[in-house]
C-alpha cells in the first residue's frame, strides 16, 4: 500500500493537532501531555491523522511537536515525505521558531511546501501581508488558515497536493 | 587514441611512427584528405607506400584515418591486420562514446523491465582510452541498493568492448517517496481531499 506522508509543523500553539483533527477521517492519535505551569496540553511526539483513498493508497498526516526541546523528532518525522505544511500562528508568529523549523526541513528534504497562517478568524490576527514579509519567501504559496474549519484546512491541503503535482509534471 | 592504435599494434615489430589525424601537421593531414578521396573513388580503403627506407601504409575508416611508418621488412599482412584491427576499435571507441548519451534512457528502461523501483538521478560518463569512467548516481528503494548496483554494473559491463574497462562509480541512495508516487496516485489523493 502506498502511504503517501505530509507534515504538519509549526511553533508551539500554532495549530498542529487542531489541523489534523480538522481534516482526519479516524480518530487523529494525539501524544499531548499537560505542561507543568499551565496545565496546557502540548503534543511532545507526533500527531497522526489519515485520509484513506483506496485499498491501496492513504495519505498520512503527521504533526509535529511544537516545542524545540522535542525537536529532535522533526529529524525522524521528516523521513519520506512528500511535502510539508508550516504553520505559523497570525496572533503571535513565532517568526524565528518558523524560520528554524523551515531551514531544517529545506536543508533535510527538498519536497515542496507550503506556509499556513492559522487563526485567521482571531480578532488580533496580524494581516497576511506582514506575515508573508516576516516570513521572507517569495515562491512560496502562504495561505490564511482557520484549523479549525475543515474547508479552511482543506484548502491548504489541496494547494499543498497541487504544487506536489507540479513537482511531478 | 595513440594508446588504444599502440593496443592493436602491439604484436608488430618494427613500428617507427604511428599518425592520427589530430598529431598529423595540417599538411599531412590534407594529403591524407585527399588521398581518402582519391582512394574512395576506386573503393578501396588503404594505402602502402614502400620506399628504401621503408613502408608507410594507412587506413581509412568512418571519414578518420590511421597512418604508419615502419621498417622495410615489416609484414605488409601484419601492418594491415593491426591497422584492421585499429580501425575496429576506433570505430568501437566512437560508438561508445555515442552510446553513453542514451545510457541514462537504457538504465531507466532497464529498470522498468526488470520492475526495480529506481531511476537514474545523475549520470556524469567519460571514454578514455582504455576504460569509461564516471560517476551514476541512482535513487532505489531502501535495501535494494546492492541489487541494483550489480544491475548497472552489468548493463555496463555489456555495454563495452572488451578492451574498454568498466571503473564508474555507481551510487545508490534511498529512493524518496516522492520520487515513488505517481501523477495518477496523486490526482486520486487530491480528488479524495476535494471531495471530504
Amino acid at each position: 500500500m502506498m502511504k503517501a506522508k505530509i507534515l504538519v509543523t509549526g511553533a508551539f500553539n500554532a495549530g498542529k493537532t487542531t489541523f489534523i483533527h480538522s481534516i482526519s477521517e479516524i480518530q487523529p492519535v494525539y501524544t499531548d501531555k499537560k505542561m507543568l505551569d499551565t496545565e496546557e496540553l502540548t503534543t511532545v511526539a507526533m500527531d497522526f491523522g489519515r485520509i484513506t483513498i483506496d485499498d491501496d493508497l492513504a495519505l498520512y498526516l503527521f504533526g509535529t511537536p511544537g516545542q524545540e526541546r522535542f525537536d529532535f523528532m522533526w529529524e525522524i518525522l521528516k523521513e519520506d515525505i512528500i511535502g510539508f505544511i508550516l504553520l505559523v500562528d497570525s496572533v503571535t508568529p513565532e517568526i524565528p521558531t518558523a524560520r528554524k523549523i523551515l531551514d531544517f526541513l529545506v536543508s533535510h528534504s527538498d519536497v515542496p511546501f507550503v506556509i499556513a497562517c492559522t487563526k485567521r478568524d482571531h480578532i488580533h490576527a496580524l494581516p497576511m501581508e506582514t506575515l508573508s514579509q516576516q516570513m521572507r519567501l517569495d515562491d512560496v504559496p502562504v495561505i490564511p488558515c482557520v484549523a479549525t474549519e475543515r474547508d479552511s484546512v482543506k484548502e491548504v491541503l489541496l494547494i499543498l497536493l497541487r504544487e506536489i503535482l507540479d513537482r511531478l509534471s | 587514441m595513440k594508446e588504444l592504435i599502440t593496443m592493436a599494434f602491439r604484436q608488430v615489430r618494427g613500428i617507427r611512427e604511428i599518425f592520427t589525424p589530430e598529431e598529423a601537421t595540417p599538411i599531412f593531414g590534407n594529403i591524407m584528405e585527399n588521398l581518402h578521396e582519391m582512394l574512395a573513388s576506386q573503393i578501396a580503403d588503404y594505402l602502402l607506400i614502400e620506399g628504401e627506407n621503408g613502408r608507410f601504409c594507412a587506413r581509412f575508416s568512418n571519414n578518420g584515418w590511421v597512418g604508419v611508418t615502419t621498417d622495410s621488412d615489416v609484414s605488409e599482412v601484419l601492418i594491415v591486420a593491426a591497422l584492421e584491427r585499429t580501425a575496429k576499435f576506433l570505430d568501437k571507441h566512437r560508438q561508445i562514446k555515442q552510446k553513453i548519451k542514451h545510457f541514462q534512457h537504457d538504465i531507466a528502461e532497464l529498470f522498468l523491465m526488470q520492475g526495480i523501483a529506481a531511476s537514474v538521478k545523475e549520470m556524469d560518463l567519460s571514454v578514455e582510452t582504455d576504460c569509461l569512467t564516471g560517476r551514476i548516481r541512482v535513487s532505489a528503494r531502501g535495501g535494494r541498493s546492492e541489487a541494483v548496483r550489480d544491475l548497472v554494473s552489468r548493463f555496463l559491463d555489456k555495454q563495452l568492448p572488451y578492451f574498454i574497462k568498466n571503473k564508474v562509480t555507481v551510487v545508490v541512495e534511498k529512493q524518496t517517496l516522492l520520487e515513488r508516487i505517481t501523477r495518477d496516485q496523486l490526482i486520486r489523493i487530491i480528488r479524495r481531499v476535494e471531495r471530504l
